[in-house]
């Protein structure tokens, strides 16, 4: 049997081929995976916990399926990885806090229920900001994952270990959780794909819960398609979970190799263009990606939307109050427990009153209303940055909570948006830059249709970090 | 807390909230905890304009303000 290539390098499109056409097996697949992840996790520390001998095990299971002729959709037989908030029936689900540490929940999280029963082979959890929110910490139980571009460098929250794992080919899909950006700042800044679909697109439940209100799952893969294969098995509508909606599921692989005529591109360029943390080369990188999707055949023009002052003053508002909310209980009988990132910023959500969250509230509705009814009435989907810079050293962050500025990722929590995260080039530093596009409510092929068709052209996602290094010093 | 809250009325509010909320942070995390909790309240101020009751435009939306000084 000829494998097809680096397997690490194989995306989940391409494996699915090899799979179907026995030139693979999920166990070599696997095997492999589970070798890459013991050269380089010493070093990344994106895995917090691995299920080795059941991966090892359901691998085998996808085999015989596939020898039968059985085939449960794109995932079968393909390794993944779950962010430590997603509830694993029997395995540790940590929240990376010492809180949880020993927590084993009875039941999986709907995600888990339907990427199993889509023949994936979970390989382990990932490591992640202290409950989704706290940072970069070093007094957790585990240590925060290493930017695979360059291991001083954070990789960005609060996915952190999933955008570690799959940006160094540990994986190629791992699932985040996304509530004022967690899926696409990370993925971002270590220059992966990261989809967060349209709130209520995919369920929730069983994952633990940052801010109930803006919390999203999605995938975090190295390409588009992957992202769409992932999305084609995780969406739908969960009855448990009181915010997922009643909706079709498209195909969304369905309009990916099309050019992009016939469609109109908002440039949110006004947004974000003085923005302090504004730095040049995101501006160079993102008025590229403009011009380019405009090669591709979009009508592409300016937009206004809101200022981002205002959007982020609504999700700090209610992402806190929710937050606090959630935690109460434990940071009153057992501070200690948390980091110190995460309890200072959790905390903080006790200082606000009912009236800031009721105007809180309001004010999203009449964003929401502002988004769709004005820039993404007029257009198919927005165009703008996720970051305005690189990822920062792991130097920058001291021994308090501070919030690293210039990530604009959370006005499409507010708005319920489908948002894509995808890289468009490199920092001076040889850091990835990321742009996000963003679609109509429930639109995820159109997004996804631009994405690839970016994607393709553009080229940037064919270069690789330099992990050579790491792997020879494991 | 006394006496940064003697020179410093915001640090006292502050204090007051967390007070009311039935928090007490732990000392060694009230520096941080009062810097997140500045940069919170350092927000409100975007989300609604001062108006009195009778100027309350209800069920009436528009996303256009600038900040209240």
């Amino acid at each position: 049997m000829n494998a097809p290539g680096p397997l690490h390098e194989l995306s989940i499109a391409e494996a699915g081929r090899a799979l179907r056409s026995g030139q693979l097996t999920s166990l070599a697949l696997t095997e492999a995976t589970l070798a890459r992840i013991d050269a380089l996790n010493p070093q990344l520390h994106a895995f917090v916990t691995l299920t080795r001998d059941r991966a090892l095990a359901d691998a085998a299971k996808a085999d015989t399926a596939f020898a039968r002729g059985l085939d449960a959709g794109p995932l079968q037989g393909i390794p993944y990885g779950l962010k430590d908030i997603y509830g694993t029936a029997g395995i540790r689900t940590t929240c990376h806090s010492h809180l949880l540490h020993d927590h084993i929940p009875e039941v999986d999280c709907a995600v888990e229920e339907k990427l199993r029963a889509g023949g994936g082979v979970l390989i382990g959890k990932l490591g992640t900001f202290e409950f989704a929110i706290g940072g970069p910490s070093f007094d957790l139980p585990f240590p925060p994952a290493r930017n695979p571009w360059n291991p001083d460098h954070f990789t960005g929250g609060s996915s952190s270990g999933s955008a570690a794992a799959v940006a160094s080919g540990m994986v190629r899909l791992a699932m985040g959780s996304d509530t004022g950006g967690s899926i696409r700042g990370p993925a971002a800044l270590c220059g992966t794909v990261g989809f967060k679909p349209t709130y209520g697109r995919v369920s929730r439940r069983g994952v633990f819960p940052l801010a109930y209100s803006l919390d999203h799952c999605g995938p975090l893969t190295w390409s588009i398609e992957d992202a769409a294969l992932t999305l084609q098995v995780i969406a739908g509508y969960d009855p448990r979970d009181p915010a997922s909606a009643d909706v079709p599921v498209p195909d969304y692989t369905a309009a990916m190799g099309r050019d992009l005529a016939g469609l109109r591109i908002g440039y949110t360029r006004r947004f974000f263009i003085d923005n302090p943390f504004l730095t040049p080369e995101v501006t160079k990188a993102l008025d590229a990606a403009a011009e380019q999707m405009a090669t591709l055949g979009a009508t592409v023009d300016e937009v206004d939307i809101p200022a981002f002052e205002v959007f982020d003053a609504c999700a700090q508002v209610i992402m806190f109050a929710e937050a606090y909310a959630i935690h109460e209980t434990d940071l009153k009988t057992r501070p200690g427990a948390y980091g110190r990132y995460a309890y200072q910023r959790i905390v903080s959500g006790a200082v606000l009153s009912a009236a800031d969250l009721v105007q809180a509230q309001r004010l999203r509705r009449e964003l929401t209303t502002a988004v769709d009814m004005g820039a993404l009435r007029t257009h198919h989907a927005l165009l703008a940055p996720t970051g305005l810079s690189t990822a920062a050293p792991f130097s920058d962050f001291g021994k308090d909570a501070a919030r690293w500025g210039g990530m604009l990722t959370n006005p499409f929590n507010v708005t319920g948006s489908p948002a894509l995260a995808l890289p468009i080039g490199f920092g001076s530093n040889g850091l990835p830059l990321g742009a996000q596009i963003v679609g109509r409510p429930f639109n995820e092929e159109t997004v996804l249709r631009i994405g690839f068709a970016y994607e393709a052209a553009s080229g940037v996602s064919r270069h690789r970090p330099p992990l050579d290094e790491l792997s020879k010093a494991a | 807390m006394t006496s940064q809250a003697s020179i410093d009325p915001e640090a006292d509010d502050i204090e007051q909230r967390f007070r009311a909320a039935g928090v007490v942070v732990p000392a060694d995390r009230v520096a941080g905890t009062h810097a997140a909790a500045r940069r919170l309240l350092a927000t409100l101020h975007w989300l609604r304009p001062p108006r009195t009751a009778a100027a309350e435009p209800a069920h009436i939306f528009l996303a256009d303000r600038e900040p209240q000084t």
